[in-house]
């Protein structure tokens, strides 16, 4: 290879590591933009609304950037704060702007930014008003919780001749604002509350704040704590897929299904419930660690009940993939590829059911999964069969993730001994992101002085109702709840 | 082989958001079969003759459990079911609708816990079988 | 043929296999050690007085606000007066018994709880620690 096209090589390598990326932002756009905070594979910056635009513009065209799709929108009113997510699936960062004005007073006019935000990305049109959509789609009206397992939002369906023209799924019934819940709170505090905020798998909301105050300290835990916390992540991966399996049968109307799955749920909700004391509140991560040790007769216990475990949960996939009925209601059914599944930032089982390979547990690296062998499973249609099947498929990882933890579990301290009180804070903003069964789970912390901390939770509802709501057009209104229930749409939203 | 405890046989329609119905759920599956004694869910509150009220409620899910509970038939009775439903620890309070919901909802039976076991569940449906 | 015959061991099987519903009133599971249920206030087993003095940490620990204490002073000590726990808030999550240095609360295993009315979710000293019956595993073999 000649001098000059060494050269060529070096230069047109692409930049994937979050530190080219912070410098790169720094020279392009200098003092436009308030500080760069780095926090591994998320970075977050301040911008003025007047910037916005600008920015935009430069982080999605720019050959080097490429942020091309947008993941999420927060809009916080009370706070005069707006928080806008970038993602580049291929460099596997997530770019966060703050926007903020710099006069303190002024407040963010939300509509011309998203506006402005539209422009550049497609998909920004979800988060705007659309409450016209009420009006127009009135052909069939579903409220929510009628047929008993859909829940959280009520759904406006346009359709000619049993096709489905548009679809709007309205979760303003189930919107909270989790102010409240947080005031006055310190840590401790907030770790017995904070599980709420993703009820299902109520472990990955306290796990994210916990990693993302360690970052900002810049604490080293011990290793056996880092075993039991992702055992602990992995049980509840399995107790929230069976929850969703049990659901999709629910709706198929297959009982077999779904006494199966619930019995299977059971064994796991009594594995958590032996390690951590509660069978869906956990309340069991500290900072620095976790609250108590497990021992070994637990773990032997463990392992003798995961390969029943496994044998039943085969039995019951058996049936998804057997059953005529069943497949008649899920295969070939609402497709989703794999562009127009990164176009709506989807993350999650949802976006590998399209057969794209994105998943922050190998991806960021958090915790120890490093230290693990185990493949991320991948669908190929992206069709509702899929949607479910990869569950199964992750539920099997999951169990040997497990099993290689509870055979190796090191000895050792499962908490740095710490005084809560004593910690002082530098006030500053984090950013911590965790794999949580349905997609990215996101916490914005902020440090206020005195140590009030202030929390916006970002979650994967809003991008799995827009791909949902998007892959209904077209389908059958026989097939709505099945490829509703697919997307396992579960949980509230909270802001 | 197991005993029949059925005095009247009960419909009950679970409303609101929360970790709670995962419980609720779980206590109809097969290990804790809550048909035993003559209880199932109805999907339509037509159906139902108990209302079981959880999870966090907002304001605009509020005014639509009150439409939920006029549609119910006499004679209904309502269970508070986790600590949200109890205390009203509904993330908007302090607002004339949560003083309109105390007045015109008034609960029979109360379970604490955050959330209750599935078999905190089936104690407070059987006492409230006592109850009627 | 042989599909009959598989068939018809797996039904023979599922006649002696162990029913999986727990018939509950009459036959209870088991839950495990360290299950979180009702708080209990404990005893000195010697002096058979509430080891609680009142310091109030669990009160500003817990994350409900369901506990409220009154205590006043005696000999330079506080002593406890009253003890109450709002059960209608209280998630048991266990804050309260990590926080205490004096080891003096505890959480039973008393997990089936439904009052009639609301008043009687507020409970008091006394029935705190009448909860100790409930602080074993299968504490209804014992009642
Ligand atoms: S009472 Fe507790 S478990 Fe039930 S919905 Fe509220 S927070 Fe969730
Ligand atoms: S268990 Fe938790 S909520 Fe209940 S009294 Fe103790 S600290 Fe408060």
């Amino acid at each position: 290879m000649t001098n000059e096209e060494l050269k060529f090589n070096i230069e047109k390598h692409p930049i994937n590591h979050a530190e080219d990326i912070e410098k790169e932002i720094d020279i392009l756009f200098g003092n436009k933009i308030g500080a760069i905070y780095n926090f591994g594979k998320e970075l977050l910056f301040d911008v003025s609304p007047d910037n916005l635009s600008e920015v935009l513009n430069i982080l999605r065209n720019n050959p080097d950037l490429e942020f091309n799709v947008l993941a999420y929108i927060k809009k916080k009113p009370e706070k005069n704060l707006l928080l806008i997510g970038l993602l580049s699936y291929d460099k596997g960062i997530t770019i966060n702007i703050r926007v903020k004005n710099i006069i303190a007073e002024r407040r963010i006019d939300y509509k011309s930014i998203i506006d402005s935000v539209k422009k550049y990305f497609k998909n920004a049109q979800y988060y705007s008003d659309r409450q016209y959509l009420k009006d127009t789609n009135r052909d069939a009206v579903i409220l929510s919780q009628l047929p008993e397992t859909l829940d959280t939002f009520d759904i406006y369906l346009s359709f000619e001749d049993n096709i489905i023209n548009q679809a709007y799924l309205s979760n303003e019934i189930s919107m909270f604002n989790q102010d409240i819940l947080f005031k006055n709170s310190d840590i401790n505090k907030i770790i017995a509350k904070i599980n709420i905020l993703s009820y299902k798998a109520a472990v990955f909301p306290e796990l994210c704040f916990c990693l993302g105050i360690e970052n900002l300290l810049s604490l080293k835990i011990p290793k056996r704590a880092t075993y039991i916390r992702m055992l602990l992540c992995e049980l509840f991966r399995i107790s929230s897929h069976l929850s969703f399996i049990a659901n999709t049968s629910l709706i198929i109307g297959n009982q077999n299904a779904l006494n199966y799955t619930l019995t299977e749920k059971e064994k796991i909700l009594n594995i958590i419930e032996i390690i951590t004391g509660s069978r869906v509140i956990p309340n069991f991560i500290r900072i620095g660690g976790v609250k108590k040790d497990i021992d070994d007769s637990i773990i032997k216990m463990i392992l003798k009940s995961l390969p029943g475990i496994f044998k039943n949960i085969r039995k019951i996939e058996d049936l998804f993939s057997s059953d005529i009925v069943i497949l008649g209601k899920l295969k070939e059914i609402a497709y989703l590829n794999i562009k127009d599944a990164r176009s709506f930032g989807l993350t999650g089982p949802n976006l590998r059911a399209s057969g794209f390979r994105y998943d922050l547990r190998k991806d960021a690296g958090y915790l120890l999964y490093k230290d693990f062998s185990f493949t991320i499973p991948l669908g190929r249609y992206g069709d509702n069969l899929d949607r479910v099947i990869i569950r199964f498929k992750e539920i099997y990882q999951a169990l040997k993730i497990i099993n290689e933890i509870a055979k190796i579990l090191p000895i050792g301290p499962v908490a740095k001994m710490m005084d809560h009180s004593a910690i002082v804070f530098e006030e500053s903003p984090i950013i911590s992101s965790v794999e949580c069964p349905d997609g990215i789970f996101k916490l914005y912390i902020e440090i206020k002085p005195g140590s009030e901390i202030e929390i916006i939770p970002i979650g994967p509802v809003s991008n799995n109702m827009h791909a949902c709501e998007q892959s209904l057009e077209g389908c059958n209104f026989d097939n709505l709840l099945t490829t509703i229930s697919s997307f396992c749409i579960e949980s509230p939203e909270m802001y | 082989m197991s005993i029949s405890l059925i005095k009247s046989s009960f419909n009950i329609y679970v409303s609101g958001f929360g970790c709670c119905k995962q419980e609720i759920i779980a206590s109809v599956g097969p290990v804790y079969d809550i048909s035993r004694f003559g209880i199932s869910i109805a999907s339509y509150p037509e159906d139902a003759d108990v209302l079981i009220i959880q999870g966090f409620l907002n304001r605009k899910y509020i005014k639509r459990l009150f439409e939920i509970y006029g549609a119910m038939k006499n004679p209904k009775w309502i269970v508070a079911y986790g600590r949200c439903a109890i205390e009203n620890a509904f993330f908007e309070s302090d607002d004339d609708l949560i003083k309109t919901f105390k007045e015109k909802i008034n609960f029979d039976i109360y379970v604490p816990g955050c959330p209750p076991r599935p078999e905190a569940f089936i104690y407070a449906m059987l006492r409230l079988m006592e109850k009627t | 043929m042989l599909r009959v015959i598989k068939n018809f061991f797996i039904n023979l099987g599922n006649i002696f296999r162990k029913p999986k519903t727990v018939l509950y009133p009459k036959e209870k599971i088991l839950i495990h050690e360290g299950s979180r249920g009702l708080p209990r206030l404990k005893l000195n087993l010697d002096t058979l007085d509430i080891i609680c003095n009142g310091c109030k940490d669990c009160e500003r620990a817990c994350p409900q606000q369901c506990i409220t204490i009154r205590s006043g002073y005696e000999d330079n000590e506080t002593v406890l007066d009253e003890f109450y726990i709002n059960l209608g808030l209280c998630s048991f999550c266990g804050n309260c018994v990590e926080v205490c240095k004096n080891k003096a609360i505890d959480l039973s295993y008393r997990y089936q709880l439904a009052e009639y009315d609301i008043e009687s979710l507020k409970i008091e000293k006394m029935d705190l620690v009448k909860q100790a019956e409930y602080s074993i595993r299968d504490f209804w073999t014992k009642l």
